[in-house]
């Protein structure tokens, strides 16, 4: 078998994955909106399950009124390293078909250098009724992925060889 | 009678303690274990020879998250000439034929994965049919790596992991080389709104079985993934590679493309190519991983 033969089967293998072509058009993308600004000042809110979570008021620094966002319960954010504190800046895609404050998706503090998914595309919050957080790791754990775990590990064939995942070779 | 255990023997005694090891460390290991079933064929073309093919089924066992133990045992199922389990573990490439002198599969790589691995045992081998298919488990692998930096929501993550190779598999039937490899290496991320920057690099020592000469090498891959698309799948790519193993074998260089997929059951796909002087050679794999007592799914099925 070529390469380019190897390949083709890698990319039809690819597309019998589910919804792996769906995916890039998925409907509820279409409400996401990027927001990027300064923290001016946090506030609780009862947000899910009833629970206090955080709300940024965002100044995004184009004169406009500052933008209200969902953050999460203060624990959850503490408890994953995921702190925002007034006058950090931060970069959120939210859900912008809602009235305000707009749900966040995922959150990037840009002053602390941290990231992390809160919500999935269906708006449900990574944390339960009781405020622990499940989300797992940033692209949850780690996996076989070509970074997700030391490259010794990858997908080599067992029987030798190598790779970011293993050789093409024997 | 031989008294003398072979090294095969030696390994077996080593993993089985290992796994003892193994076995005690894990409840102080954060998170329960987690098994991951792989399947995947590669092929090299070796000059003027014709392909080998390899085919494996691979379970591996993975414990823990901030330091994290591996092992891993594989089914292999291999046709072609020379050695069809060549050494290393990582992105170490096989031994390839030797391009130089004696290039068509009498040169140094030839030798090295050819006839002369039963030897290092001690014991007198006749060299398998040099384009028989065989079957059997190959060698035991263990890891470790801990993680020195980042991680968790942190842009960025080091670790440092360490992995060897126990020679249990059946040296005379090629599906090992009958010698203990080992790596160590570092590998780290950064992650960027939209993709994430992935890369790393590691030494590779090899065992060198009676008339083989196997040069200890670094290696290093650099690639980019995407972020999650519909919050449950990442496409990666990537380039890998590392100086000849075998003298006159030449570099080894390939190109990854992957597919994975988050949630409480994952799977990953990947393909490579080769480049260079492994043009033409491939390898595809497909794995499944998923938690042996999973903590609890959140809403979205996500694993902690």
């Amino acid at each position: 078998m070529t390469a380019g033969r190897g390949l083709l089967l890698l990319l039809a293998c690819t597309a019998a994955v589910p919804s792996a072509s769906a995916a890039t058009a998925d409907p509820r993308r279409s409400e996401l909106e990027t927001l990027e600004g300064t923290v001016l000042a946090l506030e609780e809110v009862a947000g899910e399950s009833d629970l206090p979570v955080l709300v940024a008021h965002l100044d995004r620094g184009d004169g406009r009124e500052p933008a209200r966002v969902l953050l999460a319960p203060r624990a959850v954010l503490e408890e994953i390293e995921l702190e925002v504190e007034v006058g950090d800046r931060i970069k959120v895609r939210v859900f912008a078909d809602e009235g305000t404050p707009f749900r966040v998706h995922r959150l990037r503090n840009e002053t602390r250098g941290t990231m992390a998914k809160l919500r999935t595309l269906s708006r449900v919050p990574l944390w339960s009724s009781t405020g622990a957080w499940q989300g797992g790791g940033p692209h949850g754990p780690r996996g076989l992925g070509p970074h997700g775990q030391p490259p010794v590990e990858r997908g080599r064939p067992p029987g030798g060889g190598a790779g970011p995942g293993g050789p093409p070779g024997r | 009678m031989n008294l003398h255990p072979s090294s095969r023997d030696r390994a077996r005694v080593f993993a089985l303690v290992a796994a003892c090891g193994l076995g005690g460390a894990a409840p102080a290991l954060a998170g329960g274990p987690e098994l991951t079933l792989i399947a995947g064929a590669s092929a090299a073309s070796l000059d003027a020879a014709p392909d080998s093919e390899l085919s494996w089924g691979a379970a591996r066992l993975a414990w823990g998250d901030r330091l994290q133990l591996r092992a891993e045992i594989a089914w292999l199922d291999a046709e072609g000439e020379g050695s069809l389990a060549p050494p290393g573990l990582g992105p170490v490439a096989p031994v390839r034929r030797g391009k130089g002198p004696g290039g068509n599969g009498s040169g140094p790589g030839s030798e090295a994965a050819g006839s002369t691995l039963g030897a290092s045992t001690g014991e007198a081998t006749e060299p398998a049919s040099p384009a028989a298919e065989v079957r059997g488990w190959g060698d035991l692998r263990l890891g470790a790596a801990y993680r020195l930096a980042g991680g968790g929501a942190r842009l960025y993550r080091i670790d440092l992991g360490a992995a060897v190779k126990l020679p249990t598999a059946d040296e005379q039937e090629r599906l090992g080389t009958g010698e203990l490899d080992a790596r160590i290496g570092l590998s780290g991320e950064y992650r960027f709104w939209s993709l994430t920057l992935f890369g790393g690099a590691g030494f590779n020592h090899f065992g060198e079985p009676a008339g083989a000469a196997f040069d200890d090498v670094l290696d290093a891959y650099l690639g980019v993934e995407s972020q999650p698309i519909a919050d449950r799948i990442l496409l990666s790519g990537w380039l890998e590679g590392h100086p000849e193993v075998v003298e006159g074998g030449g570099a080894y260089s390939a190109l990854g493309v992957g597919l994975r997929t988050l949630g409480s059951v994952r799977f990953e796909l990947q393909g490579r190519t080769g480049l260079g002087d492994t043009e033409g050679d491939w390898s595809l794999s497909f794995g499944v991983s998923f938690g042996l007592r999973p903590p609890g799914a959140g809403p979205s099925g996500v694993r902690r």
